[in-house]
């Protein structure tokens, strides 16, 4: 099987499974929260590995802090709704501006406010998947008391203007909190941390499970000046774990892989990000060759040609977003499936049903043509071969659906 | 390797042991079952649920028993994952919407009582199967309905395969396939149509499968509450035009109001609201008019009436009147009729024994006259009651 739905989540990295055997053979059993020695020792690893995951995103302790959480969902209810300060703050309701292609972690959280009065603003992205940093600065009001924006799209893989979203929002002299979904940027883009932080972003959040860490694993980053500014609340209340932050004994395994993973994609990041871009791009190539009419979606492959500072990335590294004409989506999903290819339609609900999405009907695509989109995201062990090997199992496979579909009409007629 | 004939066989074309078998699996104990029998009889099976209504976006219940939504598909993925098939849910809601839903209720506007399964089995399930089926490079399909296969003698003395009621004929659903063609049942398979329903759930349960204990789906599975409620959502201002509207006798004579004429069949005697010494029957429904007709029982019963859209499963329509028995609507017991053909997709039924009453806009299937040795009969096919005309 030819695994090319990373976006979804990573297969493990060998640096996971060795923190992972390392941890359970021996000593990371206790909680570091004990007096003794052993719990001395899980906590010394604990810090490593915060340590660790910082320096992946180009910071240190002291400017930024690092909460520990069950995954990206968590972390971003938590930036979401620990950053509101708590019920009271809440209950006084206020305005919110978003894009409308985030996660259902952020969307979903915004919902719940929206029940309970809150006014959120969707701002809609272009056609290539990018929404405007201008019109989140325009969206937002004197009395907006959140701005979230995703780092980059899980579908699209198009990289958000965060940063530069946030220095407008400070140029007009406003400054609601803001902050950031940055769970498919990590490890897939340069995200610059500090540049977030100095535009004015508080908090970004991301999991382990989509770098090469099990799943069950994330972490909240914020800077520093934001608690000097507000009052960061925790959502699950218990001990005074991760600075009073997150209740609840840590999950020391998961942590430790997810630092040894931290570690090994920073070292590993700049090599990492050309060679998942090339192999993406000659994956599309192989489609264009044998399949002419297939539809690239999301940033123009022209915009990722002058983005090779890294500082302007328009898109993450690895994702793929097509449309076969004539080819619905889910079909092509499950005819790959059986010929050895792993892919996915871009969104699939816990009951396997696969929807059209916000992020693929923002692409401007209408009825049927929404439909017939599939997304192909490289993995951090995917090799030239496999992409070759997909390339032509993709072609034949859109092949045969395609002469199926035409059998059909002619069973019709 | 030479191909081995599969244990579905009787002289009924089969798929090789390997071969791929789509199977509809809509969650339910027979579907289940179906699936699970095929694997184990050694097919690569690809099970397939077709979530054709959400509930949780039309405003109605979750919590009912329906066939198609999602919660229901959790036993057809505990199935498919157990035994390790490949499993895919498909979103069917487009289809099922233009090809069930929106003609449901426009019949209900044109006085008609449809029934809506039929037009699900043949438009949505049958044809979105063999769809799939065959971008998925899987010649065969398989579901869960309880009918069997198997080659008879056509009128012209060909060997053509021939649809035939299930063992268990408390269960038979043969009623809603008498649309299939030659082409259509050379490549489906019906797993269950010869057990019962207890040795189905049976053959569950021994495999430790918590489904079997599952209860029956409901006939009409996108209607949570009444029809005539559903309808009124549905068709919003369109309903306003068929709404409240005077009940007649077939003189003309006004007795009194109805609240919407979709809300009426043919036949109906509850619920008119007209007071009378004898009991009436709703007679016709005038779309036009927007009225209501009710009479006597004797008014209601009629000596024959006409079948359009006619399906022959043998692929060759009677040239001269024959005799069957037709049920015109699911589970019933059937009356002797003879059948008429007028044009190649038009017949008259005249009923041979007692006149009766017939719903327009649902089904007439016509069954042989006489039982197989094993009590299954044989479906000859069917087609759509249309409206009174003579009258």
């Amino acid at each position: 099987m030819i695994y090319l739905d990373a976006n979804a989540t990573s297969r493990l990295r060998p640096e996971a499974v060795k923190a992972l055997s390392a941890a359970l053979a021996d000593g990371a059993f206790a909680n570091p929260s004990s007096v003794h020695r052993l719990g001395r020792s899980a906590r010394a690893l604990l810090r490593e590995a915060r340590r660790e995951v910082l320096a992946l995103l180009g910071s240190t302790q002291g400017e930024a802090e690092l909460v520990f959480t069950s995954g990206g969902t968590e972390a971003c209810n938590l930036m979401l709704l620990g950053f509101l300060g708590g019920a009271k703050a809440i209950a006084q309701g206020g305005h919110i501006v978003t894009s409308a292609i985030e996660h259902p972690a952020v969307l979903e959280p915004l919902a719940e406010l929206e029940r309970q009065g809150w006014e959120v603003s969707y701002v809609l992205p272009a056609s290539d998947g990018r929404v405007a940093a201008a019109a989140i600065a325009e969206a937002c009001r004197k009395d907006t008391v959140l701005v979230v924006l995703m780092a980059a799209n899980n579908e699209t893989g198009a990289v958000q203007p965060v940063a530069e979203a946030a220095r407008l929002i400070a140029a007009q002299g406003m400054a609601p909190i803001f902050v950031s979904d940055a769970t498919q940027a990590v490890g897939k883009t340069h995200l610059d941390v500090r540049e977030l932080f100095d535009a004015g972003v508080l908090a970004i959040a991301f999991s382990g499970h989509k770098l090469g860490a099990p799943a069950g694993i994330g972490a909240l980053v914020y800077s520093t000046k934001a608690d000097r500014c507000y009052s960061l609340a925790p959502i699950i209340r218990g001990g005074p774990q991760e600075q009073r932050l997150r209740g609840g004994t840590e999950n020391v395994v998961g942590a430790l892989a997810f630092g040894a993973v931290a570690s090994a994609v920073r070292q590993d990041l700049d090599a990492d990000l050309a060679r998942r871009r090339k192999l993406r791009d000659a994956l599309w190539l192989l489609m264009q060759e044998r399949i002419p009419d297939a539809v690239r979606l999301g940033p123009a492959p022209e915009a990722e040609a002058v983005s090779e500072s890294g500082a302007t990335e328009a898109s993450v590294s690895n994702t793929l977003l097509v449309r076969f004409p004539g080819c619905r989506g889910d079909d092509l999903v499950a005819a790959l499936d059986l010929n050895g290819v792993a892919a996915s339609t871009g969104s699939a609900c816990s009951s396997g049903r696969q929807d059209v999405s916000p992020s693929v009907r923002a692409l401007g695509l209408q009825g049927q043509a929404a439909r017939e989109v599939i997304r192909f995201s490289l993995d951090w062990h995917t090799s030239s071969t496999e992409v070759e090997a997909a390339g032509a199992i993709i072609a034949r496979t859109v092949g045969q659906l395609r002469s199926a579909g035409a059998q059909e009409l002619t069973d019709a007629a | 390797m030479q191909p081995e004939a599969g244990p579905f066989s009787d002289g009924v074309p089969t798929p090789t042991i390997g071969e791929r078998v789509v199977v509809a699996m809509s969650g339910g104990v027979d579907s289940c079952a179906a699936a699970l029998m095929l694997h184990e009889a050694g097919y690569s099976v690809i099970g397939v649920s077709m979530q054709v209504w959400d509930y949780r976006q039309h405003g109605g219940s979750e919590s009912r028993a329906t066939c198609c939504a999602p919660a229901d598909f959790d036993d057809a993925r505990e199935i498919a994952e157990r035994s390790d098939f490949p499993y895919f849910v498909f979103d069917f809601e487009e289809s099922f919407r233009a090809s069930v839903i929106d003609p449901f209720v426009d019949s209900y506007l044109r006085g008609l009582t449809p029934n809506p399964c039929l037009d699900c089995n043949r438009k949505v399930k049958f044809r979105e199967l063999r769809r799939r089926a065959a971008g998925l490079e899987a010649r065969w399909v398989a579901t869960g309905h309880y009918a069997q296969v198997r080659p008879v003698s056509a009128p012209d003395g060909s060997t053509v395969l021939g649809l035939f009621t299930a063992v268990d004929d408390r269960k038979d659903q043969s009623y809603f396939l008498y649309a299939m063609t030659q082409h259509d049942l050379q490549t489906t398979l019906f797993p269950v149509g010869g057990m019962t329903k207890p040795e189905v759930r049976q053959y569950l349960a021994e495999r430790g499968f918590k489904v079997a204990h599952k209860g029956e789906s409901q006939d009409i599975c996108f209607v949570s509450s009444s029809v005539g409620e559903f309808v009124r959502r549905r068709a919003g201002h369109r309903a306003e035009a068929h709404g409240r509207g005077k009940i007649v006798s077939r003189e003309g004579v006004e007795l009194g109001h109805h609240e919407g004429i979709y809300q009426y069949t043919v036949g109906q005697r509850r619920g008119l609201g007209v007071s009378s010494s004898h009991p009436l029957y709703v007679l016709q429904i005038d779309p036009e008019e927007n009225t209501v007709t009710v009479g006597s029982k004797e008014e209601l019963q009629r000596a024959s009436f006409m079948v359009d859209d006619v399906n022959w499963i043998a692929g060759i329509a009677p040239q001269a009147p024959l005799e069957v028995v037709a049920k015109l609507r699911y589970r019933h017991a059937g009356v002797r009729c003879r059948v008429v053909p007028i044009t190649a997709k038009l017949v008259r039924v005249e009923f041979l024994d007692e006149w009766s009453a017939v719903s327009p806009g649902q089904a007439a299937v016509f069954y042989a006259s006489s039982q197989d040795t094993d009590a299954t009969v044989q479906v000859l096919g069917g087609g759509i009651i249309t409206r009174d005309r003579h009258e």
